[in-house]
């Protein structure tokens, strides 16, 4: 089983060694997951899971294994974080990826089934379109248990005191059999999108001693729509009991209040009841919390993971304040544009990097500002073509035009936003939806569909109009995309059986396939070599020459992380440093400043294209939105080595 | 009995040993007995299942002659329903004692058997009538039934938890398969839609590591030939190709090789197509059975040139949908398939009327196929659970097997025909409907047939209490009378309860054919008047 260790802090100082610039991104983004688990306050986000100190600080935990955690669970002594990419173990600042059954939907939810001493607990994950995972082996692998089950969406998980256990349906609640195996739906909530559920002490007045309130174990659920259904016999029968007035996302029942539960919804902030579901009160200040994805109680506080961030209530839900977190975003690549530099992340979208010292100072959240409204979501490409910015996502592909400053939309503490939309978008739906964009500096380009590789756009306008043109690609994406002076190079990588096919075309129609290797290395990167298209592949570099063959061109230690080309040569980043190479690859000088500490990763570089040679820099992108800036060299060095081009 | 000098007299003795010998094991008390199998050595027979088919003489002729009767009595009634073979047994016992005196008191043989059959039939219509179907009751108390009644018969409360949950999850028409398994514990668990013995069409399908591969939302091509040729696959990957957003491919087939199954890895391997070739690995003489039924499921057409659909003249129409496929090295599992549902519960309901009608078959051949039917129908509702049951030696995974599927038939009796108090007490409920039947019976010899019944109606209930150790076995039913319809005697705890309550159950089915069985064969004792034999 693969392991990576990561870890970081907030705040900002040296990353490597010498002298090199840092900063620390202060991004605002949803907290998706909310768990209390030893001892501590745990986040998860689009990007990364983190623990809380009360003073705000903490730590953040993972690394690049999974891009959001939208639930959490304390198995044992690990840590469970489940997202859209699957499931991992977190302990100690080990991360540990999970074997999943299944399609590989996103996980939504997270239980843990009681345990005898010495035994390894049974855990439940609820997806969204592969019904209910099961582990036996405290997550280490995960097969589908879904037989009986109403629906493949599970959105809600729990486990009563008593050990019964109740799946939240697309179709109404289901009961498991002991240990989880099969389930059976319940009557009364057929049909029901449930998206919430919740066991709760209530208090009943009982028999003649009407007096005497006497609590009983009572199970809450809650549908998309704000129903609210409830069930005294451990699931086995539902009645209607109130309803909520917006679609509800999240309940918690509040420790040592017997009736008191809180619901979170989508849209309509915080709601509470104080007759266990029977009747609900909004939070007095509803502007603060709008949409909330988990609630969770920790230290005598309640806690809402929201599209904000992390909000907190200390009166029990009534009013509720954002606090500040780690940073749980999922911010990945870097990119320079109208000298400025813009950092994307595929749920946090775009967002541009200014200078902490001209922010406001002392103002949290102010370094980085959101770029203009309208940005498609979950954006799965996003590149700089000339002036102009080009990015896709499920809805097609959209330009950011040149004309004008883009309305950049100051992201704070407070959730404030300005929406102003600024995309334009230039192809519609499936056929806009693209992972890889490569646009040559006269507005050649090409972009590849991010699902897979019958078709391909080529413009020649930068980006302004596109042409569908067939591509022979078949149902495997294409990974990497270059398109040089000397014609375009696309990589599609088969993770089934470890191997690339690399592809050729003078013009972006025609292509051949000219050669195929095997790596198991996962990045493949495409670049313009002078003029030539070239691959990394592992720790190696190939070069098309103009005789059509691809030929080994540099070779590197370790394998190549990111290559980042620019006019005077290119830089490349292997697993442990940091190269500048010339642009006939016969000089390469390693960046003595570029040595990475143990547990950082390096996620994308980038070389402002339009600097002077004198203040070109580096600028590269690690594991918890850092920044790290490296001066180039200017001239070779004498530390330089001679590249060992074939 | 005193000794018989009679053929007929000796062949009752042969029925009465083994009778007994069975009886001793009826009840949660069950009495062991030692075989003496030569050698100085001797094996413990703890089930009556074991002790008929292991005590296969006895000394004489005439009584091994009348064991065989005895054995062939307790195999048939626990081959049909599971369990009951020793209720069986003992009631048969009883009746012939009691029959078997009237008889030589003078009555007519003939028309006592009249009345035993008479008393049985009557006995049987108000075991049917008091039975509770199994989900009346709250889940929980009909999970509790069910894995009382299968702890009744197994004695193994892991093995009975195991069975009345899956039992109880799956219904009436689910089927559970019985594995012998490696390990020392009991695993069990669901298929999740419905499953095939089959393989990928080659082994570089399932690359490095992997030990499946599931397709998602994928068309499914049905071929009931030896696909070969590239002529036979191309259409249907070119079919493949056009359908909108490009699915998956699951091309399932007898048999795939040659240029056809190249040109379908090509295409993988490439990209072109994402397809899953497999072989459907049942006998050659029912996989057409299981291509029909894969078909029927996810809504595809079977391409088969002798019903002039030919591979060659693909349609797109003829493809089936299915919402999952998982093809492992063994299996070929599909989930979610698009087929016309109530095609799907008609032929079900069609293959299980056609399982039912062997059910009473005494032929091993019709068994099985009984039990094959069964398994397509639960596969067709996607109701099939698997069961691997492991234990300490060889020879205790296989008796624990066998009690397992004979757990098996007898709770998908009770889920079928419902559930009558146990411990002997239904049976001690039908006296009284059988004495009314003998006030207004006006022949003697047919009233003291109905008689004879009686007796064996109280007969389960006093083995069980003697085997627990009672010696006074009619004060317990004296007491239990008193006490009124539905009390019994809890022997493991000694205690007088409502069965009901206490949670001891029998299947009404069960009770009803060890009832039918016992009569017949003790009606046949009772009225044979000639034995013949080699010298």
């Amino acid at each position: 089983m693969p392991e990576s260790r990561a870890s970081g802090s907030v705040g900002s100082g040296p990353v490597g060694s010498g002298s090199v610039a840092e900063q620390v991104l202060d991004l605002a983004t949803p907290v998706l997951a909310v768990e209390a688990y030893a001892g501590r306050l745990w986040v998860g986000g689009v990007g990364g899971v983190a623990w809380l100190r009360s003073d705000g600080t903490g730590e953040v935990c993972t690394g690049a294994e999974l891009r959001s955690y939208a639930a959490l669970c304390p198995a044992g002594s690990w840590l469970v974080a489940g997202g859209a990419e699957g499931i991992v173990r977190i302990r100690d600042g080990i991360v540990e990826p999970a074997d999943l059954a299944g399609s590989g939907a996103p996980v939504a939810a997270l239980a843990v089934l009681p345990a005898d001493e010495g035994e390894s607990p049974i855990l439940l994950a609820g997806t969204l379109g592969d019904g209910v995972l099961r582990s036996e082996d405290g997550g280490r692998n995960w097969a589908t248990a879904n037989f009986g089950l109403p629906d493949y969406d599970v959105s809600a998980l729990v486990v009563s005191p008593g050990g019964t256990v109740l799946a939240g349906t697309g179709s109404g609640v289901a009961v498991a059999t002991p240990g989880a195996k099969a389930w059976r739906p319940c009557r009364g909530t057929q049909g029901t999108a449930i998206a919430a559920l919740a066991f709760i002490q209530a208090t009943e007045e009982v028999g003649s001693r009407a007096d005497v309130p006497t609590p009983r174990e009572l199970v809450v659920a809650a549908s998309e729509n704000g129903k609210i259904l409830a069930s005294y016999e451990q699931g086995g029968a539902w009645e209607p009991r109130g309803s909520v007035d917006a679609p509800v996302t999240a309940l918690l029942a509040v420790p040592d209040s017997p009736g008191v539960v809180v619901a979170g919804t989508a849209g309509g902030g915080v709601f509470r009841s104080f007759d266990a579901g029977a009747t609900w009160v909004p939070a007095t200040d509803p502007t603060c919390v709008r949409t909330v994805f988990s609630l969770a109680a920790h230290d005598g506080s309640l806690y809402a993971g929201t599209t904000d961030g992390l909000a907190r209530s200390d009166d029990g839900g009534g009013t509720w304040r954002l606090v500040r977190t780690p940073p749980t975003h999922d911010v990945n690549r870097i990119l320079t544009w109208k000298r400025r530099i813009v950092v994307v992340g595929a749920r946090s979208g775009p967002a541009v990097v200014v200078d902490r010292d001209a922010g406001p100072a002392g103002a949290p959240g102010t370094t980085v500002e959101q770029l203009a409204e309208g940005a498609p979501f979950p954006l799965s490409a996003l590149e700089v073509a000339g002036e102009t910015l080009l990015a896709s996502g499920p809805g097609g592909l959209f330009r950011l035009p040149e004309t004008g400053t883009p309305s950049t939309t100051t992201r704070t503490q407070a959730g404030e936003a300005a929406a102003e939309t600024a995309w334009e978008r230039v192809v519609s739906g499936e056929d806009g939806h693209v992972g890889v964009i490569n646009i040559r500096t006269d507005g050649v380009g090409l972009a590849a569909p991010a699902r897979h590789g019958n078709v391909l756009l080529r413009t020649k306008d930068g980006g302004a109009s596109w042409e569908q043109v067939p591509a022979p690609f078949g149902m495997l994406p294409v990974t990497a995309l270059a398109v040089t002076e000397h014609g375009c190079v696309a990589a599609v990588r088969d993770g089934r059986h470890n191997t690339v096919e690399l592809w050729f075309s003078p013009d972006g129609a025609d292509w051949r396939r000219e050669a195929t290797a095997e790596t198991v290395w996962p990045v493949v990167g495409a670049f313009d070599a002078a003029g030539q298209p070239a691959v990394s592949l592992g720790r190696t570099v190939y070069r098309r020459d103009e005789t059509g063959r691809w030929c080994r061109w540099l070779e590197f230690d370790t394998g190549i992380r990111a290559i980042c080309g620019h006019s005077h040569g290119f830089v490349v980043v292997t697993q442990r440093s940091f190269w500048a190479v010339s642009p006939d690859g016969a000089e390469r000088d390693e960046l003595a400043d570029g040595k990475l500490e143990e547990g950082q990763d390096v996620l994308d570089i980038v070389v402002d294209p339009t600097a002077a040679p004198h203040d070109r820099c580096l600028y590269v992108l690690l594991t918890h939105g850092r920044i790290h800036r490296l001066d180039l060299p200017t001239s070779p060095t004498p530390r330089q080595e001679k590249g060992r081009s074939r | 009995m005193p000794r018989s000098t009679t053929a007929l007299g000796e062949l009752r003795e042969g029925f009465d040993v083994i009778a007994r010998l069975v009886g001793l094991t009826l009840g949660p008390s069950q009495g062991v007995v030692l075989n003496d199998v030569g050698g100085g050595s001797a094996e413990s027979l703890v089930d009556s299942a074991t002790i008929a088919r292991r005590v296969t003489s006895l000394p004489g002729r005439r009584h091994t002659a009348g064991a065989e009767l005895a054995r062939a009595l307790v195999r048939r009634v626990g081959d049909g329903a599971g369990d009951g073979g020793a209720t069986a047994a003992v009631i048969a016992r009883a009746v012939l004692c009691h029959a078997v005196r009237v008889v030589a008191a003078g009555a007519n043989p003939v028309l006592v058997r009249a009345g035993i059959q008479r008393g049985v039939a009557i006995a049987c219509d108000v075991l049917k009538s008091h039975a509770t179907p199994v989900d009346a009751a709250a889940s929980t108390a009909t999970g509790s039934s069910l894995t009382g009644l299968a702890l009744a018969a197994t004695s193994d409360t892991e093995l009975a938890t195991v069975l009345g949950e899956m039992v109880d999850v799956l219904g009436v028409e689910g089927a559970i398969s019985v594995e012998e398994h490696e390990a020392m514990n009991l695993v069990h668990h669901y298929v999740e839609g419905a499953r095939w013995r089959g393989r990928p069409a080659e082994s570089d399908l399932l690359p490095g590591a992997s030990t499946e591969l599931t397709l998602i939302d994928p068309v499914v091509a049905v071929v009931d030939e030896e696909v070969e040729r590239v002529e036979q696959v191309a259409p249907i990957l070119e079919a493949a190709l056009a359908q909108p957003g490009r699915p998956p491919l699951l091309f399932v087939a007898r048999e795939l090789s040659g240029t056809a199954l190249s040109m379908l890895s090509f295409n993988h391997r490439r990209g072109t197509l994402i397809s899953a070739p497999t072989v459907i690995t049942t006998s050659r003489t029912r996989v057409s059975d299981d291509l029909d039924d894969l078909a029927l499921l996810t809504g595809a057409v079977v391409i088969c040139t002798e019903h002039g659909r030919k591979p060659g003249a693909f349609q797109p129409s003829w493809f089936g949908r299915a919402r999952r496929a998982v093809v492992q090295p063994g299996y070929l599992t599909v989930s979610g398939g698009r087929g016309d549902a109530s095609a799907i519960a008609e032929r079900a309901a069609r293959l299980r009327t056609r399982a039912w009608e062997l059910d009473q078959s005494p032929q091993r051949e019709d068994r099985r196929t009984r039990d094959r039917l069964w398994l397509r129908q639960a596969r067709l509702c996607g109701r099939v659970g698997v069961v691997r049951v492991g234990a300490a030696t060889t020879q205790q995974v296989e008796v624990r097997v066998a009690q397992a599927r004979k757990a098996i038939r007898l709770l998908h009796i009770a889920a079928r025909e419902g559930i009558v108090p146990g411990g002997g007490v239904a049976y001690l409920d039908c006296v009284r409907f059988v004495r009314a039947a003998r006030e207004d019976c006006t022949d003697s010899d047919v009233a003291a047939g109905l008689d004879a019944v009686c007796s064996g109606l109280e007969a389960p209930f006093l083995q069980i209490v003697r085997n627990a150790g009672e010696t006074e076995p009619r004060v317990a039913l004296a007491k239990v009378r008193e006490l009124g319809r539905g009390h019994g005697i809890d022997v493991r705890r000694h205690a007088y309860v409502d069965m009901r309550s206490a949670g001891i159950w029998d299947a009404a089915g069960v009770a009803a054919t060890a009832l039918e069985a016992a009569g017949e064969t003790a009606g046949l004792l009772v009225s044979a008047e000639v034995v013949t034999g080699r010298a």
